[in-house]
Parts: structure tokens; C-alpha cells; sequence
């Protein structure tokens, strides 16, 4: 019977032994790291509201991993905002900045400072009342193909907007001109936000949806996020011909 | 990426000193590299080749052309998802490096459906035996054959096809054949599977080129792996060499 024992122990040392090497082996981790979330510049104009946003990816796993695709979606904030159309672009500075995620492999350890551009169309009191939110819900899904087939993950993002306006605003005196994203704009400290403006420069039949000041009934007006720059100091020149928004952003938009 | 770039329909250049510290230049011809805009299924491959070719060839120059355009032109693209990696390619692709293109299990199902699963496990056992005994690479390949060497992994191809794996193309010595036709009287054409890693293979040519050339003027991949855009090459032969076409 000892022949026998060998014999089963031979068979099933075989399947141990990928066993054990498949498990040492391990596979890519991909993952968006919803926490390291970071906005870099908010624009408003007539008819577009759009924020840029810093979402590292990272492959925590011991193998390559290939971030094979990624979609980003708002949440949706309520039937308000039905009229609003969104449109997303990817850009990873330096290596991807077509707006098309084009599928990557990444190493183990390594980071993506993914950087996502999300634009609103839409009547403007919507735009407004959207600009006007402290946090952006955002859905974030993601394929990775390792050694293991194609995984999706979902990942769900808030999106840090009060933050990054107190952020902005204490950088701006009240009533200082500065160099924005798109037009420069003067910036206000409180009170409502300032009717929007078409094109041509005459006050849009529209108003603000959100009612703000002491009589309103949602709360204190915030400032509207429109600047990005101080023209006073020196800084890059950014995408547009305007300041870095990186820069500014308490500094960590650097590249 | 560094290494030879192609000048919009220029000459083989180094930079860098990348690709040029590689492989020696290929004896016997001067390649010239031409861009093109990006081919899709929608284009005749014939007709592309004459027109981006059109006025430059001299008789005795062959034509090489990547088996990427070839592949997308004859329509086969594959996205991950139409395919389900069975045991035997999850298995299998985990001991691949993953520089590879079969190192995903998507790949190496696709290349099991058209190559066949004994010959696939089969690589699999003499690739990883000559690995350990002989402490010898590529064997895998080797027997596991044409698939499994020129399949295209998902980012082997420029965009929009970045997401797709690229088969091998269908009959490339008829396709060689038909280009060389179109071409003219004392053209060759042929098909090259070429990558930054040195290596280049022939994987379909017209009668009369000469395959061994042309593989080693082409494992420098003159084409360059990434953007450069640039599908097609004339090769010249040298006026000390003999004509090849």
C-alpha cells in the first residue's frame, strides 16, 4: 500500500503546488483612490458650468495591471437637474491628454494622477444652483485586466466643491479682479451669485434658482467659484492661456 | 519612447541613441517609413498601399507593411468581452511575462480557439520545461505557432483599436501576393510583424523577396511601437547590394 500513498501524494503535490504558486503569485489591484480626490479648477460661463478634478488611480497588487477602462458619472442631484447634459474627458498630464482613456498597464505601486474634466451644459439657473452645491456625487467604474480576466469595480466619489471654494476664495481679496480659467470675473466674498451673463454681454432672462442671504431660505449665499488665479503673483501659464488653476488650488495641482 | 523615430515620410532616423544601439541596421536596404492617416476595416488595404506608395518606388523595392493594418483591414478585431477565458487560458497566462502579448487570459483564448487546445497545452509543457532544464525562452511561442506569436494584445494598437486584440491576418502570403500585384512590375510586398523588442517576423511575402533581409532590416521596427502612425515602408536596396524585389 505504500506505492499507493506515494502515487496520491505525487498526484496531488501537482495541484498544490500551482496552488501555492498562483497564491504567491497574486494578480493586479487596481483601485481609484475616492479619498486623494482633489479639485483643481471650477469654471462657469453662460450656458456651461465645468470642474476639473484630480482622481489618483493606484495598483495596489503585485502584479501589472491594465486600467483597461474608466467611465465617470455624475449622480444624479434631483429632477431639477434633468435639463443638464454632461460630458467627461480623462487626462493623465504628460502621457494621455487627448481626453480619451486610452487602456494603460500599470505596474505595481504605481500611481495615475488621473485628472478628470467634467463639463455641464444646461439652462443656467440650473448651472448655477449645480455650481452652487457643496459636494458632487460622482459614480466611477473601472476595468482592470490582470491575470485574472476583466473586473469592474465601482467606486463612488464626492466631490469636494465648498472645499475647494473656500480654498479658492481665501486666496482672492474681496472685490479683487483676478485671472481666471475663462473670463476674469470680479469675486464677490458672500451674498447671492451674480445674475448669469450671455454671450453678448446682457444679463440672461434667467435668475439665480437658489435663493441666498439673510432672507433666503437655503441658507448663505457662496461665493461663485470663477477664479482660479491671482494676477498680482507669479505663476505658470495654464491650459487657455490663463493661470496654472493647478497652482492656486493650494498647491496641489503641481505637475 | 525612445529609439528610432519616423519623420513624417522620412528616413529612418536614431535618437537618443535607443534603437540604434540594438540590433545592427539591416544589411542591403535603406527603409523609408511613410504615415498614414489611421486605418480602419473600412479601408482596401490595396488601395491604400498604391496611394501612399504612389510615385516613390523604384523596381527592386519591396514594400513592407505592418500586420496590424493588414488584420484591421481584413476586419479581425476581437474586443475582451466577446471572448470567455477558459481554465486552460486563465492557467497559462499566469506564467507569462506580461510584456507578452499572451500573457492575458483574453489573448491566449483567442489564440486556444484558432490554434486548438492540445497545442496550446502543449507549448505550455515544452515552453516550461526548456525554461527550467535548458534555461531557454520563446519555446512557448514556437510551438503554440503563427497565433500565438503575431496576436496583438489589447494597447498593442493605436486608438480607437487600443482596446481591441488583433488577430493575426488571414492568408499573408496571398495578401503579399495581391499587394505586389498592384504595385507594379518589380515591387515586392511584404508583411512584417515588428516590435521594440528586437524581433521581427515575416509573416507573408511575395515571391521573390528575400525573407531574411528584410527581417533583419526590420527588427530595428522602424515603424516604432506607440503614435508614430507609420504603417508602411518602402526598403531600397543599397546600390552595392543585389535588388531583392
Amino acid at each position: 500500500m505504500r506505492w499507493l500513498a506515494w502515487t496520491l501524494a505525487g498526484l496531488a503535490a501537482g495541484p498544490a503546488a500551482l496552488a501555492l504558486y498562483v497564491r504567491r503569485q497574486g494578480d493586479a489591484d487596481v483601485q481609484v483612490d475616492a479619498r486623494a480626490v482633489s479639485v483643481l479648477a471650477v469654471e462657469r460661463r453662460p450656458g456651461r458650468w465645468q470642474v476639473r478634478f484630480r482622481l489618483p488611480v493606484v495598483n495596489r497588487g503585485r502584479q501589472k495591471g491594465m486600467l483597461y477602462e474608466i467611465l465617470v458619472r455624475p449622480e444624479f442631484p434631483g429632477r431639477w437637474a434633468a435639463p443638464v447634459r454632461w460630458s467627461v474627458a480623462f487626462f493623465w498630464p504628460g502621457v494621455q491628454e487627448t481626453g480619451y482613456w486610452s487602456a494603460t498597464l500599470l505596474k505595481p505601486g504605481q500611481v495615475v494622477p488621473l485628472e478628470v474634466e467634467l463639463t455641464a451644459y444646461g439652462p443656467d439657473p440650473v448651472l448655477d444652483r449645480l455650481a452652487a452645491l457643496d459636494r458632487l456625487g460622482l459614480v466611477v467604474r473601472h476595468g482592470v485586466i490582470g491575470r485574472s480576466p476583466l473586473r469592474w469595480s465601482l467606486t463612488e466619489v464626492k466631490l469636494p466643491l465648498a472645499a475647494a471654494a473656500a480654498t479658492r476664495s481665501s486666496l482672492a481679496a474681496p472685490g479683487e479682479t483676478l485671472v481666471g480659467w475663462g473670463a476674469a470675473v470680479p469675486v464677490e466674498s458672500g451674498g447671492p451669485p451674480p445674475e448669469p451673463v450671455e454671450p453678448a454681454g446682457r444679463p440672461a432672462a434667467s435668475t439665480p434658482v437658489r435663493p441666498a442671504g439673510p432672507g433666503g431660505t437655503a441658507g448663505p449665499g457662496r461665493p461663485v467659484l470663477r477664479v482660479v488665479g491671482r494676477p498680482a503673483a507669479p505663476h505658470r501659464q495654464g491650459r487657455g492661456g490663463g493661470a496654472d488653476p493647478a497652482t492656486v488650488a493650494g498647491g496641489r495641482g503641481g505637475r | 519612447m525612445k529609439g528610432a523615430v519616423a519623420g513624417r515620410e522620412g528616413r529612418l532616423r536614431s535618437r537618443d541613441g535607443g534603437r540604434s544601439a540594438g540590433p545592427p541596421p539591416g544589411p542591403g536596404y535603406d527603409v523609408q517609413v511613410i504615415r498614414t492617416e489611421i486605418i480602419t476595416p473600412d479601408h482596401d488595404l490595396e488601395e491604400v498601399v498604391t496611394r501612399y506608395t504612389r510615385g516613390r518606388l523604384q523596381s527592386g523595392d519591396v514594400v513592407a507593411v505592418s500586420t496590424k493594418i493588414v488584420s484591421i483591414t481584413q476586419g479581425r478585431l476581437l474586443r475582451p468581452e466577446e471572448l470567455r477565458p477558459g481554465t486552460l487560458a486563465r492557467l497559462v497566462s499566469r506564467f507569462i511575462d506580461q510584456e507578452g502579448s499572451c500573457s492575458s487570459p483574453y489573448s491566449l483564448q483567442a489564440v486556444i480557439e484558432h490554434t486548438g487546445r492540445c497545442r496550446v497545452a502543449l507549448a505550455f509543457v515544452v515552453g516550461g520545461l526548456t525554461r527550467v532544464l535548458l534555461r531557454r525562452s520563446g519555446d512557448f511561442y514556437r510551438v503554440a505557432g503563427y497565433y500565438a506569436r503575431v496576436i496583438d494584445d489589447v494597447m498593442g494598437t493605436l486608438p480607437p483599436f487600443d482596446k481591441h486584440i488583433v488577430l493575426p491576418p488571414a492568408d499573408p502570403d496571398g495578401v503579399a501576393a495581391r499587394l505586389a500585384r498592384a504595385l507594379g512590375p518589380g515591387i515586392g510586398a511584404c508583411i512584417i510583424d515588428a516590435n521594440d523588442l528586437g524581433r521581427a517576423e515575416v509573416v507573408g511575402a511575395s515571391p521573390g523577396v528575400d525573407r531574411e533581409a528584410v527581417r533583419r532590416v526590420m527588427c530595428a521596427n522602424p515603424w516604432g511601437n506607440t503614435d508614430q502612425q507609420a504603417p508602411l515602408a518602402i526598403l531600397r536596396p543599397r546600390r552595392d547590394e543585389p535588388a531583392a524585389g
